[in-house]
């Protein structure tokens, strides 16, 4: 009530235009802000999610399946695929040097099921030898897997509980894994048992483009970790040398692509924000300027009706921090808007991996968006501040000015 | 002061309604055919949505044009639970498909969910300012 009666609150009140014009200027502040930060630190942290998840050093990969770059388009663009070599090179890879974690995994594509247009990834690990997948099952709440049973990833429509058909065999869903930001969110894991027996019905079914493999003698990408005293180059060097028909990545080479790309829009994304906040503070800045010069004589008549010069300065600043502060508090609502339920969207749109901070981070960002967008438009109103405070009463009251 | 702000209001509340109703069916839309010809499951929520709005445009519709404020704050209360039933539509009552990163759950979902809040939000001050304009206090 008392802040109501205040003389700033009444000035804002009684020019509603102008006030108005201030709120939205100092909301399309904090809004390009607090969404160009979120973008980027979510492009960050789908990146690093996409590095933890990959767990490996170095990808082995039948020899087509690297050029005609069907691993990275599973891995990182979210396609589906599936390929084979057969498991006699596994023999073949373990024989070379410095290898310490060494582990296959199997691939498969859905068919199209009843609901959607749109296959499913399908990734089989050896449970025994798995050092990327387990951990990550585990710290999603999911156990041991037993045969027939899935996990799913965070953006399957699919829950613990529920039963999903591939290729005829109704496989039951045991967990659900965290959110990561990259494509796995979409793909469906399993043992090596479980996708032996998909693989061989999608062949029964002669809807597998391989029609003549045998699951129990293939696998489809080996993944390995460097022992300690070796490094993967080394390994990789060694493999694509002696092993026939195949081709050893490293993980870190792989996603470069993606980090350029990152790199690329962060540095767009910065520039942008800098151009607008720029630009929103030299337009503050004339605006409160404009502002002041039609109010001389208002100021004046306070000044002489026992004003000071510090009170005049403090009713400018006092009415720049409010309009400032309410128009990043809009500001941060309508960003929080487009970016949270629209985040799917933008990751869409990006095709890079995308994972939006959790509710403390935000928080922060909202925060650290309304401190400086009303710290700017305070700063944009402190030249004004401080020249009505110098004010020749006079003069203005005569109309000399 | 307070008849000025209801009519802004009641404003609003067609044009978001108009937007709701235009964005889910040409904007915001749910995922397309498929390679068959046929649709999949989320387009039928889209259409219910679709259904739901046109109701909300007309309710809205007759909170512009009515001038009795006491008919004005009713038909902004009916506003509500349309809104909300808009919003469960999607993936509660009627599934949607199997990946949130599809269409459906990406764009449509998230746009029926927001401005099904923003036109509760608005239909709420709708009703306090009609019960509260300087008419119906003078008819109390």
């Amino acid at each position: 009530m008392k802040l109501k009666k205040s003389l700033p609150v009444r000035n804002l009140l009684g020019r509603p235009v102008r006030t108005a014009v201030l709120v939205i200027l100092t909301a399309l502040l904090s809004v390009t802000f607090l969404c160009g930060t979120l973008v980027i630190s979510s492009l960050r942290k789908g990146l690093g999610s996409l590095e933890a998840r990959l767990g490996a050093d170095i990808m082995v990969v039948p020899y087509e399946a690297a050029t005609k770059s069907d691993l990275q388009n599973i891995v990182l663009q979210g396609n589906t695929g599936y390929f084979y070599m057969d498991n006699s090179r596994l023999e073949e890879i373990m024989k070379c040097e410095g290898i310490g974690q060494l582990s296959c995994q199997f691939f498969l594509a859905s068919a199209s099921s009843g609901c959607c247009s749109i296959p499913v990834q399908i990734i089989g690990f050896e449970p025994e030898t798995d050092f990327t997948i387990s951990p990550w099952i585990k710290k999603s709440g999911g156990g041991q897997l037993k045969d027939m049973d899935i996990v799913v990833g965070n953006d399957l429509n699919a829950f613990v509980g529920d039963t999903l058909k591939f290729y005829g065999l109704e496989c039951h869903v045991a967990a659900k894994l965290d959110k990561t930001g990259t494509s796995f969110d979409t793909a469906v894991f399993t043992n090596e048992n479980t996708i032996k027996k998909l693989i061989q019905s999608s062949v029964d079914l002669k809807m597998n483009t391989f029609t003549n493999i045998d699951p129990d003698k293939t696998v489809s990408c080996v993944l390995i970790n460097a022992a300690e005293g070796y490094t993967p180059e080394e390994i990789i060097n060694d493999i694509n040398i002696h092993v026939k028909k195949v081709k050893a990545v490293q993980t870190k080479e792989m996603i470069s692509g993606v980090s350029d790309s990152l790199s690329g829009i962060s540095d767009i994304t910065g520039i942008l924000i800098s151009v607008v906040w720029i630009l929103g503070t030299v337009i503050l800045l004339l605006a409160f300027t404009m502002s002041v010069n039609e109010r001389k004589k208002e100021f004046a008549v306070l000044r002489v009706m026992g004003a000071s010069r510090k009170k005049l300065a403090s009713i400018v600043l006092q009415e720049a921090v409010i309009t400032g502060t309410a128009g990043s508090i809009i500001g941060i609502i309508i960003g929080l808007i487009i970016i949270i339920p629209f985040s799917g969207s933008i990751e869409n749109a990006l095709n890079l991996p995308f994972l939006v901070p959790d509710a403390s981070g935000i928080i922060m960002y909202a925060a650290v968006s309304v401190i400086i967008s009303a710290v700017t438009g305070a700063f944009a109103a402190a030249f004004s501040a401080l020249r009505i405070s110098r004010i020749d009463t006079g003069l203005i009251l005569r109309g000399d000015n | 002061m307070k008849n000025k702000s209801a009519f802004i209001t009641d404003l609003l509340l067609f044009l978001a309604s108009a937007f709701f109703c235009t964005g889910t069916k040409f904007v915001f839309h749910a995922c397309g055919k498929k390679e068959d010809g046929s649709y999949m499951s989320c387009h039928w929520a889209e259409q219910a949505v679709f259904a739901v709005s046109i109701s909300i445009v007309i309710i809205s519709l007759l909170v512009l044009l009515v001038k009795n404020r006491k008919f004005k704050a009713g038909a902004a209360a009916a506003l509500i639970p349309c809104a909300l039933m808009a919003a469960i539509i999607p993936n509660n009552m009627i599934n949607l498909c199997m990946m949130n990163t599809m269409r459906c759950h990406s764009t449509m979902r998230p746009f029926v969910i927001t401005a099904s809040a923003v036109i509760i939000i608005i239909a709420a001050a709708d009703i306090f300012l009609n019960i509260n304009s300087k008419e119906n206090k003078n008819e109390a």
